[in-house]
């Protein structure tokens, strides 16, 4: 059916008349199908590819009025402060008396802390979802510290975390060296 | 009782319709995709596993040295935009026809309002060898959150989008940030990224303290 004929030299041998062969009009298309289903390959991919993912960010609005203020426990509180060079600083709490320094990695850095901490929170308050995490950015960190801080909370499933404004005690704690670079246990 | 000749068929198949059928797919894919726009300023995007997948955005875009750049995808916005920030601006009044095509014309865009005039009389190709400066948004002089909250005007609906580089400054990000969030009072917007090539090994990550109690 769809064959492409070739011209054989059947006829040569009579000589004279040189009678052109009737050739089949139809030519072979699976070929050409492969090429173009290729190229639809090649062009969905390319498409869905070329959007580019995001991650969402809430800023919380400014409370002016003092109703808004919600008191939180101290101790469900994780303070993150990003660094220059991809340092993290971290503390519990309010106060920036016990600072530690650690880095971004998958083990034995502030995934760790953030593990830990919920950890803690499960066996205190009954459920890991009542921490809170804090995310400053001193004015050395790059965004990528930011992002991945932010990144950091999806992987770990925090559910309550903001950005803020880096504190001038939290300056000066960073400043003194905190306190050591131990991850718990 | 006669024996039932099978009539012996030729296997291969006519490919014309088939041919037919992945063409017009082909044809369509081409048509309907869009050429990514050229960009202004190489941007470096940081790594997340964030799958959010966005469209119909204005994009702000920070390069390496912090400079801001403002995008809109749509053509028809850019024209009501520019409507709208002459109202807010009225030096913009002066601006030609010609000089209006080549601001509609713009995929992405960095500079003062009081550089527009001089840099959109430029030719494509001086323009293309322009620095350019990147959108004032210092607190005193915020024209940055005017573009956002002219566009909010435009479309309402339209969603925010920040598009920075690994390695800009966190200052001006925060200053993108408070633009959002105190000139334009955006409260929730979207951070582009790319998908982290380790994402496999963060996903299997969950140990302990995915246990609830």
């Amino acid at each position: 059916m769809a064959e492409l004929n070739t011209a054989e030299g059947g006829n040569k041998k009579h000589g004279g008349k040189v009678r052109s062969k009737k050739m089949s009009t139809k030519v072979d298309l699976t070929p050409m199908v492969d090429l173009a289903f290729l190229l639809i390959t090649f062009f969905m991919l390319t498409t869905t590819l070329n959007k580019p993912n995001a991650m969402e960010l809430n800023m919380p609005k400014k409370a002016d009025v003092p109703e808004d203020k919600i008191p939180i426990n101290e101790e469900l509180l994780l303070n993150i402060i990003l660094d220059k060079d991809n340092t993290v600083w971290w503390y519990e709490g309010q106060t920036a008396n016990n600072l530690k320094k650690t880095i971004f990695a998958n083990e034995k850095g502030i995934r760790d802390i953030i593990y830990w901490k919920q950890r803690k929170l499960a066996k205190d308050y009954g459920n890991k979802d009542t921490m809170i995490v804090l995310i400053k950015a001193t004015d050395d960190a790059n965004y990528e510290n930011m992002v991945d801080a932010l990144d950091e909370m999806d992987i770990t499933g925090i559910k309550r975390y903001a950005m803020q404004d880096v504190q001038a005690p939290e300056l000066e704690a960073i400043k003194n060296g905190g306190t050591g670079t131990t991850v718990p246990e | 009782m006669p024996k039932v000749k099978i009539p012996r068929k030729s296997t291969s198949i006519d490919m014309t319709a088939m041919c037919d059928v992945s063409f017009l797919l082909l044809t369509f894919f081409m048509l309907t995709s869009k050429f990514r726009p050229a960009e202004a300023v190489p941007i470096d995007i940081p790594n997340s596993r964030s799958q959010i997948k966005l469209e119909g955005v204005m994009t702000i875009s920070v390069a390496k040295d912090g400079a801001a750049f403002f995008s809109i995808t749509k053509r028809e916005d850019r024209i009501a935009l520019l409507d709208r920030m002459t109202i807010k601006y009225p030096q913009l009044k002066n601006l030609t026809n010609n000089q209006k095509t080549a601001f509609v014309g713009l995929d992405m865009f960095g500079f003062s309002i009081a550089d527009m005039p001089q840099i959109l009389a430029l030719n494509p190709d001086q323009y293309k060898a322009y620095k350019q400066k990147g959108i004032p948004m210092d607190s005193s002089n915020c024209e940055l959150g005017d573009w956002i909250l002219q566009t909010r005007y435009v479309d309402q609906k339209m969603k925010v989008a920040i598009k920075g580089d690994k390695t800009s400054s966190i200052k001006a990000i925060k200053q993108v940030i408070y633009a959002l969030t105190e000139k334009a009072d955006i409260h929730k917007f979207n951070l582009i990224t790319t998908l982290s090539g380790n994402s496999a090994t963060t996903t299997t990550e969950p140990t302990e303290s995915t246990e609830t109690k």
